[in-house]
Formats: C-alpha cells, sequence, structure tokens
C-alpha cells in the first residue's frame, strides 16, 4: 500500500484514456473516419422532419453531397445499388 | 473546582481525538480496506462522494459563462465526431448497452443517451457539463478533457449530449460520422 497502489490509482485513468484518445487533433481522427450511411436518410418520412430542428439541419448537412449525387430519376437504372438503397426503393413501392 | 471539571474534559477528548487518528492511520496502513472496483462503497459513502461532487461542481462551475448558439448545428456536427471518437466507449451511443467500461468501471460512466435533460435550470446544466468535460472527475474514469481540447471543442460535445438521448441509431450515425471523402467539416 504503497507507491505501488497509488501509482495504479493514477496510472489506469491515464491508460484508459489514452486508449480511447490516442489523437487529440481532430485531423488525426480521419484515419478511421467512417462515411455518413446517407442511404437510410432517404427512407425517412420526409412530411414528419422538421427542418429547422438543428439536429434534422445538421444530418441535411452532412448528407448534401450524397443527396446531389443521386438524381431521383436515375434512381432505377443507375449501379450505386448498396443495402441502404434497397430498402429505400421498398418503401417507394408504397407510395 | 469547576476548573479541574474542565480540564479533565478536554484531557478526555484530547485523548480520544489522538486515538482515532492514529487508529485511522493504522487502518491505512493495515491493508484492510478492500480497493477492488468490483467491490461497492456503503450506501452511506457514495452518498457522501456524491454529495461532495455535486456541490464541488456546482460551485466550480456557477460562474461559467453559457454560448448563446449551442443550437448551431455545426456544433452539434463537431461534438458529435468527438463523442462518438472519445467518449462512447464509456457512455454509450443510440444501440448499444454496455460495453466493458460501462461494466467494469466503478463508479460506472452514466450512459449519456439516457440521461435525459431533467433540471429545472438550464444554465446550470449547461455549466455542469462543461465544467466536467474539461476538468474530469477526480477518482473515477472520468479524464479532464481541457489539455489538447480547447473550450469550444468542450462546448459543442456539452451541445451534442444534450440532443444525444432523442437521436436514433441512423440519425446517431450520420450526425457523428467524419466523412472520409466529405468536404463538411474538419
Ligand atoms: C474511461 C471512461 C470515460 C471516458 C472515455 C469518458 N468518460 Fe465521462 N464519465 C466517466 C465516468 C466514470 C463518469 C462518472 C463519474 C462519477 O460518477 O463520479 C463520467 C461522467 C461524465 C459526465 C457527467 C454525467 C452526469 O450527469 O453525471 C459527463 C457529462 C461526461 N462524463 C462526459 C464525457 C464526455 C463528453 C467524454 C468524451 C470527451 C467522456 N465523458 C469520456 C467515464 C468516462
Amino acid at each position: 500500500m504503497n507507491k505501488k497502489f497509488y501509482m495504479s490509482l493514477i496510472a489506469l485513468p491515464l491508460v484508459f484514456s489514452v486508449m480511447t484518445v490516442q489523437a487529440h487533433s481532430e485531423a488525426e481522427h480521419m484515419e478511421n473516419a467512417e462515411d455518413p450511411n446517407c442511404e437510410a436518410m432517404k427512407g425517412m418520412d420526409h412530411s414528419k422532419m422538421n427542418m429547422s430542428d438543428p439536429v434534422m439541419v445538421a444530418m441535411m448537412e452532412q448528407c448534401k453531397d450524397k443527396m446531389n449525387d443521386h438524381h431521383p430519376e436515375n434512381n432505377k437504372s443507375d449501379s450505386h445499388g448498396d443495402e441502404g438503397k434497397k430498402k429505400h426503393s421498398d418503401q417507394d413501392d408504397h407510395h | 473546582m469547576k476548573f479541574i471539571k474542565q480540564t479533565s474534559y478536554f484531557k478526555h477528548l484530547i485523548i480520544t481525538l489522538v486515538t482515532l487518528f492514529i487508529t485511522a492511520i493504522a487502518f491505512l496502513y493495515s491493508g484492510l480496506y478492500s480497493m477492488g472496483a468490483d467491490d461497492p462503497h456503503y450506501d452511506v459513502t457514495t452518498w457522501a462522494l456524491e454529495t461532495l461532487r455535486e456541490s464541488s461542481i456546482a460551485r466550480a462551475s456557477g460562474d461559467i459563462q453559457v454560448p448563446t448558439d449551442l443550437n448551431e448545428p455545426k456544433r452539434l456536427l463537431k461534438g458529435g465526431a468527438d463523442y462518438n471518437d472519445m467518449c462512447a466507449g464509456c457512455h454509450l451511443k443510440p444501440g448499444t448497452n454496455e460495453t466493458d467500461f460501462t461494466l467494469g468501471l466503478y463508479p460506472s460512466p452514466p450512459a449519456l443517451t439516457k440521461l435525459t435533460f431533467n433540471m429545472s435550470d438550464e444554465t446550470a446544466y449547461y455549466q455542469r457539463n462543461f465544467w466536467i468535460i474539461k476538468h474530469g472527475i477526480k477518482a473515477s474514469g472520468m479524464p479532464a478533457w481541457a489539455p489538447g481540447h480547447d473550450d469550444e471543442r468542450i462546448w459543442n460535445m456539452v451541445a451534442f449530449i444534450k440532443r444525444l438521448p432523442e437521436l436514433t441509431e441512423e440519425q446517431y450515425q450520420v450526425i457523428t460520422a467524419r466523412g472520409k471523402s466529405s468536404s463538411g467539416h474538419h
């Protein structure tokens, strides 16, 4: 009881935080960056969205590039086939 | 007569205090205390520690100036990405109910996905979260994030945490993704 014990009291949280942080700067986080899954957004019911809600605006911001890539009229013919898309067109059929 | 009584009273008091002090020191060296994180405190100890924590934070955070633009979508995006990288392992994200950290740490990190805003004073709520993130909480797993992260980044996370409990898994993913290719935010 002793130095060793107090050291571990200090060292453990340090180890944890280093493990979870590793990089401090935002740029360094980019290495294992994920792309936003914007397909999920397309499946949402737009009439229920509140466009002035910051959460909604933030999501639109994240997906604006993606949204522009996919022209709705090309939906059936283009080859961007991924799972999110399939979900989306299923829902389209009910309209 | 009265004088004699008083001196013996003080003598007893001092002997008692010295004995208590020596016992306390002896206890520290005895190794009898169980230090394991898997051995919870007595209720009274938990109460004492939580009261100490809350009074201390309330006092220390009372003068913090809260930015007026915490509702900015940009803050949610920056704070969300940082939260996902640095905090979700301990404080969870929508769709996860436990991690090794929530199971093993004592005190256990609260699930910020479930901790809805329930303080009557919104300013105090913001001040408290900002202070906790910036300074951490002593003798718990909660690190101080001030080293390496400026106040703005911390406010972004404060803003994000406020909305976190309402987010679905999909919303969380879109908001927190840094996006390899997107030129959006850095
Ligand atoms: C290693 C695990 C760990 C990490 C990583 C971590 N925390 Fe914590 N956090 C904790 C623990 C444990 C507590 C509870 C401490 C207590 O009860 O005294 C806590 C408490 C908090 C609280 C107070 C919750 C409340 O209302 O009581 C906030 C807010 C918080 N953390 C935010 C964050 C943020 C933001 C990050 C990321 C920048 C983060 N934490 C990273 C472990 C962690």
